[in-house]
């Protein structure tokens, strides 16, 4: 691990994000300045101070509390998508791809579909059916990523097995299912640890987004997109408001993201000297 | 492979794919916990009142029998009238089109206009300073929700400086070309901000790659300078991802538009789908989301014509 870190910027930088993010989830149980949810009209607008941090919103409420809780929605959210995404899509792209390959051209296509279709319109589409809830959101958000998951996974996977060493453990009589678990996972792994990733900050980008448009988490939760909703119409009074929930969003994302990088540069010495 | 067995391939993708998605969005529609006639009598309407009505409206056949009805009239560009309003659905989608096709067209080629030289500048400098400054900046771009870029850059041009308009458009629409135009001006750039972050990694790469190549070797050996070279044989090949990868974020980019839409407060169809969803006006959503994906589907058929047109390998792997 030592020596995985060592020069890596990008893996360097996200895992402090990371850890930051962690610290924001873990410290919203033990401790917060304030009730977030607490209204008091004396502090409305108020802004940086010894009391309040960050400062408060119009119902006075803390911003720095508001935002160490809003970490909950924002990685429980991210958390069940990864979870579905991954489950759905790993299985998916491993089932096409040992296929036969007359199963494998319709379920193929039925990828490609999925593929196109846009994620928060299939979020919309449940919000309208069922309301919107942490749940719709999490299945619109789970459910769409895992295309591309299983795109990723079907077209690696292809490459494993053609490998040499899978003709072997053919040849010595090998199940399938003896070959996706002893020599197809092993080899996807690092593959999959960047798709993960990858699909934790579309998640959360996501999720931000769905909150902002009032189709996420209802209140009074709190949420860093619904905070940014509710910080515009207040965008002349207090412009400060529009600031602290973004930066929280973008260090998640950012950090998740250059993980993901750092994790390629690792499995991929190609990578190494370049700094993509 | 041929090009025409390719576009025939492509075809019947792009049309299965209308087809299976708008039936999967049918029948999520139709899910819905209670019935239409219920809501629209309310509680305390008889039984015979509410027979007459799902009849009315046609909920009392089979799902199947519903959806061809539905699809046959949506071919011939009949996607019904609201149950709210009573407005013809395709009318208002029409309407609304004129603010968020021009949003969409204007922010993709703003994108993929700064993309493409500032990726190319970012590869070939892409061990000094400025660089990695510039793929930190697209890193950067890429971890921004599109609507905060349009929060902060709206509280700078419109409320700092007001230079620009925070939102709104012309009741005229674009008879007033003038305000239009300066009204469209924040949501584009917001917009063409994330977007043209995404495409500038592909450019960055794919010029990374071309930099390596014997060709491109072979150009620098005949006199050419880095940048010369780069002008002659770069340009295409940076091309290529860009116009595939914008093919592939076209689901994207309409979502985004729907979030700049609300950002913006831009009468779009974004915008318009936002409250029908909170109106639960069914059929309204459903209409909509049909053109949104059909869209989406037909520029992905597009871009992959073009692209195996201009490039063979695409057609093998397909």
């Amino acid at each position: 691990m030592k020596k995985a870190m060592k020069g890596n910027i990008s893996l360097i930088t996200g895992s402090v994000m990371v850890a930051i993010t962690f610290s924001l989830l873990i410290l919203s149980f033990i401790w917060t300045p304030h009730d977030p949810l607490e209204v008091t009209p004396d502090d409305s607008f108020a802004g940086i101070s010894s009391k309040h941090f960050l400062g408060a919103d119009k119902l006075g409420r803390d911003i720095l509390s508001q935002i160490i809780v809003g970490s909950r929605v924002t990685l429980l959210v991210a958390a069940l998508a990864v979870t579905i995404a991954m489950t759905l899509g790993v299985s998916a792209g491993i089932t096409i791809a040992v296929a036969s390959r007359k199963l494998q051209a319709p379920m193929v296509y039925a990828v490609n579909i999925a593929l196109a279709f846009p994620a928060a319109l299939l979020a919309i589409i449940l919000a309208a059916v069922y309301g919107a809830s942490t749940l719709t959101a999490v299945s619109a958000i789970g459910l769409a990523t895992a295309a591309a998951v299983a795109q990723v996974t079907r077209r690696t996977a292809y490459g494993i097995l053609a490998s040499d060493y899978v003709l072997a453990a053919h040849a010595c009589g090998a199940s399938t299912w003896r070959i996706i678990r002893k020599h197809v996972m092993p080899n996807l792994r690092a593959s999959l640890l960047i798709q993960a990733s990858a699909v934790v900050s579309v998640s959360v980008l996501a999720e931000s987004s769905l909150s902002y448009l009032g189709l996420g988490t209802p209140p009074p939760a709190p949420s860093w997109g619904r905070m940014l909703a509710g910080s515009q119409q207040y965008i002349f009074v207090n412009p400060l408001l529009a600031i602290w929930p973004g930066i929280a969003i973008v260090i998640v994302v950012l950090g998740f993201n250059l993980v993901g990088d750092g994790v390629r540069e690792v499995f991929d010495p190609t990578l190494r000297r370049s700094d993509s | 492979m041929n090009i025409v067995v390719f576009g025939a391939r492509r075809l019947f993708l792009f049309i299965s794919s209308l087809v299976v998605s708008s039936a999967i969005v049918f029948s999520m529609l139709r899910l819905l916990p209670g019935d239409l006639a219920q809501a629209k009598l309310g509680i305390q309407a008889t039984p015979e009142a509410l027979a007459t009505l799902r009849h009315e409206l046609g909920i009392d056949r089979s799902l199947i029998a519903q959806y061809w009805d539905w699809l046959s009239h949506a071919l011939h560009g009949d996607l019904g009238i609201s149950i709210l309003s009573g407005a013809d659905i395709t009318a208002e989608i029409a309407q609304k089109a004129t603010v968020t096709v021009p949003l969409v067209i204007m922010a993709s080629v703003l994108a993929v206009l700064v993309s493409i030289p500032l990726g190319m500048y970012a590869a070939l400098r892409y061990r000094r300073m400025d660089g990695v400054a510039t793929s930190a900046m697209s890193q950067f771009g890429i971890a921004v929700p599109t609507f905060w870029t349009g929060l902060l850059i709206s509280t700078f041009f419109a409320v700092a400086w007001q230079v620009l308009p925070a939102g709104g458009f012309p009741e005229g629409g674009w008879s007033e070309p003038g305000i239009a135009f300066k009204s469209m001006a924040l949501p584009v750039f917001t917009l063409a901000l994330g977007q043209g972050a995404v495409l500038m990694r592909f450019a960055r790469s794919a010029t990374i790659d071309t930099l390596q190549q014997d060709y491109f070797r072979t150009a620098r050996a005949t006199g050419l300078t880095r940048v010369q070279a780069l002008r002659k044989h770069g340009v295409r090949n940076a091309m290529i991802p860009v116009i595939s990868v914008l093919g592939m974020q076209m689901a994207t980019l309409i979502v985004e538009a729907i979030i700049v839409e609300n950002v913006f407060a831009l009468p779009g169809i974004g915008q318009m789908l936002l409250q029908d969803v909170n109106n639960r006006d069914l059929l309204k959503v459903q209409g909509i989301i049909a053109v949104t994906t059909s869209i989406v589907f037909f520029v992905s058929f597009l871009v992959d014509l073009v692209l195996g047109f201009l490039d063979p390998r695409v057609r093998q792997s397909a």
